[in-house]
């Protein structure tokens, strides 16, 4: 099979499985429940997404004067030649769109054309890990301080405290991860030596790029407990699980936080958006080894299979995300109708 | 909402827009945050007007002083430093030059590694800073309210698809396409240098081409409900066509959440321009922008020799006009429409 008719194939296959699965999934909606029909639509708009963002992205990189092969000065014509022969790029660009759609059913998007010697299935593997790592810090931290103060600054609704950590909160969505990150590393990196500055080898090496990383949705996370716990608090329910003696902490977080949390689920899909945005700076402040720099560095350079193939991870990572937090929200709000 | 004005204590000349005022100017953060908006706004407006050096005149001999008092020896303003001035910047600087003559302020905010004066940088970084959350803005108002308000108001399958359209770009990486198009374009800038697109209109359509989701669902929610109450059908009873009930009827009731999401949505692409900038993807020298010179101030941190004004100035500036502006826009939300509050994304 040529690569250009298993290109076709695979287009074919993009276009009709989606539609199968999305049939699937009316029909299971009433046999199997809402779970099993909201997944299979959500893949099967995954499916169509995945190939629309693929050919946008790929005739949006070939219309874009400047090749891969453009930066290197002085290249022999000869040689310039044979490196676009060898990553096909001399064949006309619909065989070449087929060529790299065919490789996307197993993940392959060919060698990286700037990284030499790398495949950018290689260089994903190699990247996504610390990636990961960090992006789930930033979201235990951002968890792990918005509620607690959400919470504080509620039960304290009025106090100094709630003033003062409400003013914080919104400082904190209004400063720059990079300047926060500036202004942190002085005292904890540069004058105590307490952080090490850049990498990812230990375990402490993690904290400060997810703080950094974490705050600004922390803060939100905080704002979105506070007004969702003040809302709750006066619902007759609360009244009644007070009047029956329960004790106050009892009252807030066994009863009235679960439905304050509400809108923090509804905030994930964003706030995940967010944190995967975020760590493309964070990664090249703290010098960590990720996905997010080659991303950048992808487009600029125009590695044609390199940054096609970041791009489809992230569309992945963002669609996958904003599904799981849907998800949540669904099974935690039964009103809410999973479509 | 003009239908759902509280009652208490209004007498007939309290309109809802007025009650609104009030609530919004009883908050002491409210009148501060707001005095800080007219500060800040009014000095970048007025930056060719103040006695301030040209942002991009360098100083070789003075490089990284600390804020100081002292001039910089032999610093003259020069109206010719700053390329192209648009007719009413450039109106500002020759009454600069009228007033002033070639006096300029000394190096306030101190000078960064090319004996630049920050102060003046951050002044004229201001006015693009705020263009760029103001023009995004308006693009994403524009695009988000049209699309809102026909989806809501057409309903039925119309509303259905264009929803849907929204929900997929939702879950799309824009910011990551942003960035792809921005890389992508810049080098489309330089295999033509002869068309000469100014690479600040191509970011501000950018950002605001893909901030307007949240407008458009927030509009389209009001819509929904707004269409139908009794108001709209005795419009269309007296056979009002659908602009004209949308623009006349429909479009006045939501502008006050509009109002709101726009006040929102300012910092949020203030933040974006920053991120890009630091990326190397946004402004492009010799312009500055607030997130240009947080990018320098950030590069200037080093375990040696660290020259903290550089980062501290630029990044207060930002800090103390987003912050601003969010408290602004709580209290417009919580002025305007109490039933608003704790939503946001």
């Amino acid at each position: 099979m040529t690569p250009a008719l298993r290109g076709l194939v695979v287009l074919a296959g993009f276009v009709v499985v989606p539609a199968i699965l999305f049939w699937l999934g009316g029909r299971a909606e009433r046999s199997h429940g809402r779970l099993l029909s909201f997944a299979c639509r959500r893949i099967a708009w995954l499916g169509w997404t995945a190939l629309v963002v693929f050919t946008l992205s790929f005739f949006l990189m070939r219309a874009v004067p400047g090749g891969p092969f453009d930066d290197e000065r002085r290249m022999a014509p000869q040689v310039k030649r044979n490196l676009e022969a060898r990553f096909g790029l001399d064949r006309p660009v619909a065989e070449q769109y087929l060529a790299a759609l065919g490789g996307l059913p197993s993940l392959d998007f060919g060698p990286c054309m700037t990284l030499r010697d790398f495949t950018v299935r290689e260089i994903i593997a190699q990247g996504l890990p610390p990636s990961m790592l960090l992006g789930l810090a930033a979201l235990a931290w951002m968890l792990l301080i918005g509620v607690p103060v959400g919470v504080l600054a509620a039960t304290r609704r009025g106090s100094t405290l709630d003033v003062t950590l409400t003013a914080l909160a919104s400082l904190g969505m209004a400063v720059p991860n990079f300047v926060l990150a500036g202004a942190l590393m002085m005292p904890l990196v540069f004058w105590s030596g307490w952080l090490p500055a850049a990498g990812l080898t230990t375990v402490d090496a993690v904290l400060l790029p997810s703080f950094c990383l974490g705050a600004p949705f922390a803060a939100q996370v905080a704002r979105l407990v506070r007004t969702g716990l003040l809302e709750v608090l006066t619902q007759d329910w609360v009244r009644t699980a007070r009047a029956k003696g329960l004790s106050e902490r009892r009252v807030v977080l066994g009863h009235a936080l679960r439905g304050a949390m509400l809108p923090v689920v509804t905030f994930l899909g964003p706030a995940l958006a967010g944190i995967l945005t975020g760590s493309l700076v964070i990664e090249q402040v703290f010098a960590i080894p990720g996905v997010g720099t080659h991303f950048v560095q992808s487009a600029l350079n125009r590695d044609y299979t390199l940054s096609l193939g970041m791009v489809m991870l992230y569309t992945v990572l963002v669609y996958g995300l904003n599904a799981v937090a849907d998800l949540i929200h669904g099974l935690l709000d039964p009103r809410v109708s999973l479509s | 909402m003009s239908n759902a004005a509280p009652t208490r204590g209004a007498s007939k000349s309290d309109s809802p827009g007025r009650l609104a005022w009030r609530a919004f100017r009883h908050r002491r953060s409210a009148r501060l945050a707001t005095a800080v908006l007219v500060v800040v706004g009014g000095l970048a407006l007025l930056a060719p007007l103040l006695p301030l050096a040209a942002p991009s005149a360098v100083h070789l001999d003075a490089k990284l002083r600390g804020p100081t008092f002292t001039a910089i020896e032999g610093a003259a303003f020069d109206a010719a430093e700053i390329k192209d001035p648009g007719r009413l910047t450039g109106w500002l600087l020759s009454a600069r030059v009228a007033v002033f003559g070639s006096w300029e302020l000394p190096p306030l905010f101190g000078t960064d590694a090319l004996g630049r004066c920050l102060l003046s940088r951050i002044l004229w970084g201001a006015r693009l800073s705020l263009m760029v959350g103001l023009v995004a803005s308006i693009i994403s108002l524009i695009i988000g309210v049209g699309w809102g308000a026909v989806a809501g108001y057409a309903g039925g399958r119309t509303d259905a698809v264009l929803m849907r359209a929204v929900d997929v770009l939702y879950a799309l990486p824009l910011m990551f396409i942003v960035i792809f198009v921005v890389a992508l374009l810049r080098g489309f800038r330089n295999a033509h240098p002869e068309l000469d697109v100014n690479p600040s209109l191509v970011l501000f359509a950018v950002i605001g081409a893909t901030s307007w989701l949240t407008m458009a669902r927030i509009v389209r929610g009001q819509v929904t409900s707004l269409r139908s109450a009794a108001f709209i059908d005795a419009a269309r009873a007296c056979g009002a066509r659908p602009t004209t009930i949308l623009w006349r009827h429909v479009l006045p009731n939501v502008s006050p959440v509009v109002l709101v999401t726009l006040t929102l949505t300012v910092p949020r692409v203030m933040l974006f321009e920053a991120f890009l900038s630091f990326l190397g993807l946004g402004v492009e020298a010799p312009d500055v922008s607030w997130g240009v010179l947080a990018r320098q101030g950030f590069d200037a941190l080093t375990a040696v020799h660290a020259s903290l004004w550089l980062i501290a100035f630029p990044g207060l500036a930002f800090a103390l006009t987003l912050l601003a502006m969010n408290v602004v826009g709580d209290a417009l939300r919580d002025a305007l429409d109490p039933r608003l509050r704790g939503e946001r994304s």
